[in-house]
């Protein structure tokens, strides 16, 4: 994650991309709803759906990760952590990293729930 | 307060004397005619020498009296005071996000280094003509909204992606420059240019907000050329330059 975090292309793409995947998913979802009443139970049993959704999943987990990461490399600095106090600034890569490492934490726990309640 | 006085709160810090900054309160006469927020600072120095701030050409062109007039950057001798006055009341405080020497005056060394990491000078390895390089009026077109910025460093200090990263994040002034070689057909650096911006702080940390382009006291739009030079990082480099550097 640290080399690709190192393209701004790359999470440029990452996060259009995911994003709209999130709406055409999102707008399947209600379509399907509204038209054929279908139900989740059913879409459920579809290995199509699963995949699809996992899909979601993953990259909404990857989208969450540039978020918080462009957020903790603006606020979790030296410098704005330095406006609060010199001592908190100069912590403050150390403060990122556990900032970073706990939404890794949480982002991978959560994937790997939803995941496991979708197929099995 | 008789309405013909102006109350102009003022942020002053001198270091060698203050151990804060503060803002004080000067009551001036109003002036029969519209002045510039310069004219008044000339006024209120008249008052308190003690008061420091850049000046220099008095017209909008040199640049070195950006500063926040009512919570806008902006230039003080092209800001008719009219314009910004409030119930006859006026805050003026430095540019935000540069450590201030002392009252008004800022230290632009972070703003100058991001706009040395852009090269802003041509590039071009081939023999020199006789007199000079020629452009198309088409060319030369392009380049129109992008070099007439004077530096003033009223739009990157108005933007929060430059106050968190100014170290990393180029800044929208520095980046309006980058753009400006960029689209300049004579220059033939322009995949290097493209790599040296290629990371996710130089350009990408810009999240249009657009506050550089209400401030910019030349009506430039640094968003949009930000907005060039992404479309331009996302092509394909082969695609962009040819071999007599004119772009596709």
């Amino acid at each position: 994650m640290g080399n690709a975090m190192k393209s701004g292309r790359l999470t440029w793409y990452l996060q259009r991309y995911s994003a709209l995947y999130f709406i055409s998913f999102l707008a399947y979802l209600e379509y399907t709803f509204w038209t054929s009443g279908i139900t989740f139970q059913f879409l459920n049993s579809s290995n199509v759906f699963k995949a699809s959704l996992s899909i979601f999943i993953l990259l909404a987990c990857v989208h969450a990760y540039i978020g918080l990461w462009t957020v903790g490399t603006d606020y979790l600095t030296k410098r704005t952590l330095g406006f609060i106090s010199s001592t908190l600034g100069a912590s403050a890569n150390t403060l990122r990293k556990i900032y970073e490492f706990i939404f890794i934490l949480m982002g991978a726990l959560i994937a790997a729930l939803y995941i496991l309640i979708i197929w099995f | 307060m008789a309405a013909k006085t102006l109350e102009v709160n003022m942020y002053r810090y001198n270091p060698e004397e203050d151990k804060f900054p503060y803002i004080k309160q000067y009551k001036i006469e109003k002036p029969a005619k519209d002045i510039m927020v310069l004219d008044l600072l000339h006024l209120l120095k008249e008052q308190d020498e003690s008061i420091s701030y850049r000046r220099s050409c008095r017209e909008g062109v040199c640049g070195s009296d950006g500063m926040n007039i009512n919570g806008k950057n902006g230039l003080a001798c092209i800001t008719p005071l009219s314009s910004v006055l409030k119930k006859n009341k006026i805050e003026l405080r430095p540019l935000p996000g540069l450590p201030v020497i002392r009252d008004l005056v800022v230290d632009m060394t972070e703003f100058y280094v991001q706009y040395e990491k852009i090269k802003p000078f041509l590039q071009n390895s081939t023999t020199a003509p006789e007199q000079e390089r020629l452009q198309s009026p088409e060319d030369r077109d392009k380049l129109d909204g992008l070099y007439e910025c004077i530096l003033c460093a009223c739009c990157s200090t108005s933007c929060p992606s430059f106050w968190w990263n100014p170290d990393k994040f180029l800044g929208p002034a520095a980046l309006l420059q980058a753009y400006r070689f960029l689209a300049d057909t004579r220059d033939l650096k322009t995949n290097e240019r493209l790599e040296d911006l290629s990371d996710p702080f130089s350009v990408y940390r810009c999240h249009g907000i657009m506050n550089c382009v209400s401030v910019c006291p030349k009506g430039l739009n640094p968003n949009k050329a930000i907005g060039e030079i992404k479309k331009m990082l996302l092509k394909d480099k082969k695609e962009i330059i040819t071999t007599d550097g004119a772009m596709n």
